[in-house]
């Protein structure tokens, strides 16, 4: 019997996927959570063997969890499932030991199927997302950065980016100083250009 | 709406300023002309000279004149290069200056003040046709020959105008030479903010039309899952067989809509072998993967090799993750005996796995190989290592550096 973590903030996919994945005879649920830091509680008390993560939840998102329970439970899997497929994310997951990248547009069958491979022992990255990050190259942007950078993306200021990724201000600056240096551009604007042609953000 | 509105009101700017420069400096040489013609007319006429050489004077400034006002109009971005009437005007005021001797010795032109004039009315339109056309320092080069030119022609018949010729047709060529320089350097810059206001404009709406888009994606992405996941468990509570099939119907559809906009999103983006392997690489390492890139001798590749080898290093390098033993990889670009590209990935993570759930990817790259003429196999290796081989013969057509999207390079002389 595989025991298995769900955490995804949005219950309606989560409780689809527990339903689904309930008719499968080696798979349990043992725990469900909707944020970043559930995730890591039920994890920690429960012990699963594999842990499915949304990347984004409140708290902290799925890839810093996966950080977190490969230190904490050495022997439980992790794998991400996101509807992002930025080629920094599946950088950081598989950097963070994250051995499942699905796509949520995954059949609860093919989870099911995934699962079972990522608890064999093996990886499993989704054909599209991996193609995704290997055509961008190598991005010189860190995830985190990629992420603020796409927040400016849209012309935002700086306040206002600062309030989306719930950062101080002085923060968000430092992070963008840091991208226009490493993209070697003069501005946020023509970093997010940039970054976009490139697949990066 | 504003937008759109204000943009017009701004653009009609441009083009009036641009109407009206070019009246302005067509105009001026005509001015600066007629007023030093006429008091060199009245001055014939007082010295009692035939009338034929007053017309014959109006003339020939009237020929000059018509040469530097194509000369503006054309610098002014409207019509072609007058080289006939630039090779007239050469010719108009070698004349001009070879018949000063002449005029002078029928006694009808006298004193330095004429003199001056004279010299001033010949070099006049010269200066308004060249400055347009020269670059700084030629156009110097062109100003102080021409007027020692018209200083020496002087100077041989009247030693005393000959210092105040130069010195006053020298200043007539700096000062026409700045003020059309100044006058086109300002237009210019006009034009080139309004190509950028174009471009930020499109710019913008491409922005605006990509930010939709996300959200659209993340919106309905997420109810798109729902949909699926929940057609999936009524799909597996229901007995009936035909609902069953139905069902299946309804999440392959879903799901193909749920791709369609992740790719509307993510756009269309063209990228060449090098960027997919540096993006190869930086991916296996994320992965604890070392990865070692060998392309010395590789061949040159065509738009077409690059694409097709993308597809075989994506699908590869997606092999190598999925086996978590690898820890080394190599992906080696090489000329094979016969001119083909020769691709080798080789992992040591061992075979070859269909990804589950997704199929393998290897059975449809032989496909997408095949119409190219490429072959592929894939099998254990030595040292319990496996290895991925694609062999592309050459292509016939040229190697040709990945398009960027295409961008508005800014012209200063490009107006519409």
């Amino acid at each position: 019997m595989i025991r298995v973590l769900l955490a995804d903030d949005e219950h309606l996919i989560r409780g689809a996927f527990a339903a689904l994945l309930a008719f499968e005879d080696d798979i349990e649920i043992v725990a469900e959570a909707s944020t970043g830091p559930e995730a890591t509680a039920m994890a920690l008390h429960h012990r699963p063997d594999v842990a499915v993560l949304d990347l984004q939840m409140p708290g902290r998102d799925g890839v810093t969890v996966a950080r977190e329970l490969a230190q904490a439970l050495p022997d439980c899997r992790t794998m991400i499932v996101t509807s992002h497929g930025l080629p920094g994310h599946l950088k950081r997951a598989l950097a963070c030991g994250v051995t499942g990248f699905v796509s949520k547009t995954v059949s609860a069958q093919e989870l099911a199927s995934i699962i079972r491979t990522v608890h064999g022992g093996h990886r499993y990255i989704d054909p599209i997302l991996a193609a995704d990050a290997i055509s961008a190259g190598a991005s010189p942007l860190s995830a985190r950065e990629a992420d603020i950078l796409s927040l400016a993306a849209d012309g935002a200021p700086i306040l206002e980016i600062a309030e989306r990724a719930a950062l101080a201000p002085g923060t968000v600056r430092n992070y963008l100083s840091s991208v226009t240096t490493k993209l070697g551009v003069e501005n946020r604007h023509a970093a997010a250009q940039l970054a976009r042609q490139r697949g990066w953000i | 709406m504003t937008d759109v509105r204000t943009t017009t009101h701004y653009r009609t700017d441009v083009a009036k300023a641009t109407v009206q420069t070019r009246w302005m400096l067509c105009s001026m040489p005509w001015l600066l002309l007629a007023a030093l013609l006429w008091p060199l007319l009245a001055r014939l006429g007082e010295a009692g000279a035939p009338a034929v050489v007053g017309w014959g004077i109006a003339t020939l400034t009237a020929v000059q004149g018509i040469g530097a006002t194509t000369a503006i109009a054309h610098s002014v971005g409207r019509t072609a290069r007058p080289r006939a009437l630039l090779g007239a005007m050469a010719a108009v005021t070698v004349l001009e200056l070879g018949l000063l001797p002449y005029a002078y010795g029928t006694g009808h032109l006298d004193g330095t003040r004429v003199l001056v004039i004279a010299a001033i009315a010949i070099v006049i339109p010269p200066a308004f046709a060249l400055s347009p056309l020269l670059g700084q320092a030629r156009y110097l080069v062109v100003a102080l020959v021409g007027s020692v030119a018209a200083a020496v022609v002087v100077w041989s018949f009247d030693r005393a105008a000959g210092p105040a010729v130069l010195a006053f047709t020298v200043a007539t060529w700096t000062v026409i030479g700045g003020l059309m320089r100044s006058s086109l350097w300002f237009l210019s810059v006009l034009w080139q903010l309004d190509a950028a206001r174009e471009t930020q404009a499109r710019l913008m709406v491409a922005e605006e039309r990509l930010r939709f888009a996300r959200d659209l994606h993340d919106i309905i992405g997420r109810n798109l899952s729902v949909i699926a996941l929940k057609s999936e468990l009524v799909q597996r509570l229901t007995e009936h067989p035909k609902a069953q099939a139905e069902l299946t119907e309804v999440q392959k559809l879903t799901r193909s809509l749920h791709q369609e906009i992740r790719e509307v999103v993510k756009g269309y983006r063209t990228t060449d072998l090098t960027t997919e392997l540096e993006g190869a690489r930086s991916v296996l390492e994320a992965a604890g993967i070392t990865c070692r890139i060998e392309r010395d001798g590789a061949p040159e590749l065509g738009q077409d090799a690059q694409t097709a080898l993308g597809w075989v290093v994506r699908e590869g390098i997606t092999n190598v993750l999925h086996h978590s033993h690898a820890r080394t990889c190599t992906i080696a670009l090489a000329r094979a005996a016969d001119g083909a590209a020769e691709l080798t990935i080789t992992n040591d993570g061992g075979g070859h796995r269909p990804a589950s759930g997704g199929g393998s990817g290897l059975a449809g790259l032989g496909e997408r190989l095949a119409p190219l003429g490429g072959s592929l196999e894939h099998g254990p290796g030595a040292d319990r290592t496996y290895r991925l081989h694609v062999l592309l013969p050459p292509t016939e057509s040229p190697t040709e550096p990945p398009t960027e999207p295409p961008t508005e390079p800014p012209t200063d002389r490009g107006h519409r």
